[in-house]
């Protein structure tokens, strides 16, 4: 069994947690980390029981493109990512600085994955309109 | 978040602490134990006003009117830190002139709170040396949210609340990282580290890193999907968001993402959003990744990956990258640690923050060199602008207001074992046993007077829509008022929540919808 010290992923507390796992990478359970600033060895009920989702068989294991007829169909990551590009390419057409793509970002999402969303939204597709939930 | 435990008075005003900041709420136990008083504002009796020194039971949307009633009090009785607004401060003759008709009767008549309970919190607000300004959503989610914030900041600054240990306006953030999100520029009206696109020298420093960029002031959810309403913006990318469920007025937004050319979804289930993308992109969970969140402390810490991505699923941010290199862009990172050295440069509040750093215990920005410890207070002998600001605040209600067709004002929120839109929770089964659907709470009154029982369906109904949720009978909210929690896609609270914004943020006013009830 392993022990990984890692940061709660719920609230904005941000509570220190060590995830205990299997040598097979089953995960057993969470354990809080005892001299952590922000926790000190507490945790609330979704910090305890709130990883059970990682492994739920409903997980997207796949990128998915939409079919002619509205079904979803697998891809590969070639083929779903291509299909991005060209799309946000299309819809970037503009001469007259008008914000065609709009960019959602995340709360759950790290500083670095939320970094690199503003600069691909106004470096990349040349569009100011990126926000994330902070309002909701 | 520790200088809690040390304040001597604790205002909570829209905020379920026990329920949505947990351990935040030990802070606030450890600080009663140790002799502090607790005073509470909100609609509903939350949990810690088991425990409150005094409770004020307020109307959902008048805020405002309240705070700047204890104001009032405080100037009236000569309860002002003289010294702090004298040296600390400006513009205070014009507040003051502001809120000398804001009497506590006048602020009763609209927030429903009595005016000997609003002196009292002025009194002990005023008069205790650490006192301490908790608040979350249920100031912020208002049509008044901005100036009610102001507000807030005038009692804080008259009193001297301010840049000291145990005191302040706490804005406890709601998730992971919110406040990272915004300190890395995902908002239409900052670039990375809160630098305002309209600042000339922000232009010049981020040309330097990223090249050619738009640097204008851009559009946020509500107005974007507005203007996919309009047919202008053509293309949508999605990322850890469901706004089938978080956003209000559900039916206007499943109309958009319906209309909109070319949407992606990110995520790691398929969501109710994910319904509506042309391409759905499977993303790995925070146990399956490298990379730092920022707690409500500004605390930077450090994520390590647990297990393999599940099947096929990447870490968002090699996805990002990839769709970057896909139309041109230079996203060669090694790994997130990459990332946040260019970071570094980009974002002076974060110019000192290595993963290096930080893989013991977080830091907290500004943080600005590699040597910087970080700053666990702001504001500490001087305010960023300088001089601390009074605003003028007046009350003008706009928004929904109980009529005879909506007599009753739904408020919504969420529930301790609940997460947002519930992707990651309901599929937690010791959770999801804790609150396996939606409810509406309503007053034990206001349910005789309609024959309503106990875990009776009920159809709300506002003037955007309407859900069937079972009734829950309590005493622990006002009358003529409801409560729905959002996770729950069966009897989605946000069918009913509308677009009245705040004019300044634009935020929702989620917490105030006119509503009807009918017996199902």
């Amino acid at each position: 069994m392993k022990r990984v010290e890692t940061t709660c992923g719920y609230c904005g507390c941000g509570c220190g947690i060590y995830v205990n796992v299997a040598d097979d990478d089953t995960i057993l359970g969470i354990s809080p980390s005892y001299n952590h600033v922000v926790s000190k060895g507490k945790l609330c009920s979704k910090g305890w029981h709130g990883f059970a989702f990682v492994r739920d068989s409903r997980r997207l294991t796949s990128p998915l493109i939409r079919q002619s007829d509205g079904t979803f169909k697998e891809a590969s990551w070639e083929e779903a990512l291509d299909k991005v590009a060209s799309g946000f390419k299309d819809a970037m057409i503009d001469e007259d600085n008008t914000d065609r793509i709009g960019i959602i970002s995340s709360a759950r999402c790290t500083n670095e994955e939320n970094y690199l969303m503003a600069k691909l939204a106004r470096a990349g597709l040349k569009t100011s309109s990126i926000d994330h939930c902070a309002r909701l | 978040m520790n200088d809690l435990s040390d304040a001597e008075m604790i205002l909570v005003i829209g905020s379920n602490t026990t329920e949505q900041h947990p351990l935040a709420s030990t802070r606030i136990f450890e600080a009663l134990d140790k002799g502090a008083e607790l005073y509470v504002v909100d609609p509903r009796k939350i949990r810690l006003t088991d425990f409150a020194h005094g409770y004020a039971p307020i109307e959902p949307g008048t805020n405002l009117p309240m705070i700047n009633a204890m104001i009032h009090v405080i100037i009236e009785e000569d309860l002002i830190n003289e010294e702090f607004i004298k040296n600390r401060t400006e513009n205070y003759e014009e507040m003051k002139e502001s809120v000398k008709d804001c009497t506590p009767e006048w602020a009763q008549s609209i927030s429903k709170v009595p005016a000997d309970t609003i002196r009292q919190f002025a009194r002990k607000y005023a008069t205790t040396d650490k006192a301490m300004i908790i608040f979350t959503m249920g100031v912020t989610q208002q049509t008044t949210a901005v100036k009610s914030i102001r507000a807030l900041a005038n009692l804080a600054m008259i009193t001297g609340h301010v840049g000291r240990p145990s005191t302040g306006i706490n804005p406890l953030r709601g998730q992971n990282n919110v406040q990272g999100a915004g300190d890395m520029g995902a908002l239409p009206d900052f670039l990375p580290g809160y630098q305002r696109p309209e600042w000339p020298e922000t232009k010049e420093h981020f040309s330097k890193i990223w090249g050619d960029f738009s640097c204008l002031r851009g559009n946020n959810i509500i107005q974007m999907f507005n203007l996919i309403d309009e047919g202008i913006m053509k293309a949508a990318y999605i990322v850890g968001e469901n706004p089938v469920l978080s956003d209000p007025d559900q039916t206007h937004t499943m109309h958009c993402l319906e209309k909109v050319p070319f949407l992606v979804v990110q995520d790691i289930f398929f969501t109710e959003t994910a319904e509506y993308a042309d391409v759905v992109l499977p993303a790995a969970s925070f146990l399956e990744r490298e990379g730092t969140y920022t707690n409500t402390d500004r605390r930077v810490q450090m994520i390590h990956k647990v297990i393999e991505p599940i099947g096929d699923s990447k870490p968002d941010w090699e996805i990002i990258a990839e769709i970057m290199k896909r139309i041109g862009m230079d996203a060669n990172y090694e790994g997130p640690s990459d990332i946040m050295d260019e970071l570094n440069e980009a974002a002076e509040i974060y110019g000192g923050i290595t993963h290096d750093r930080i893989r013991e215990v977080g830091l907290q920005w500004p943080c600005l060199t590699k040597e910087h410890p970080g700053t666990p207070i702001l504001h500490v002998g001087e305010f960023k602008r300088g001089k601390g600001l009074f605003t003028v605040n007046d009350f003008e209600y706009i928004g929904d207001q109980r009529s005879e067709e909506y007599p009753f004002i739904l408020t919504t929120g969420r529930v301790t074992h609940m997460y947002h839109t519930g992707t990651m929770t309901r599929k937690v089964w010791t959770l999801a046993l804790e609150y396996p659907e939606g409810f509406v709470e309503i007053h034990t009154k206001d349910a005789e007077e309609l024959g309503i029982k106990d875990h009776q369906p009920i159809r709300i109904t506002s003037a955007r829509g309407s859900i069937v949720a079972p009734a829950l009978i309590t005493n622990r909210i006002n009358e003529k008022t409801l409560f729905v929690p959002f996770h729950f896609a069966e009897s989605p609270a946000n069918r009913l929540t509308g677009q009245n914004l705040d004019p300044i943020i634009n935020i929702p006013a989620l917490k105030v919808s006119a509503v009807r009830i009918e017996v199902e």
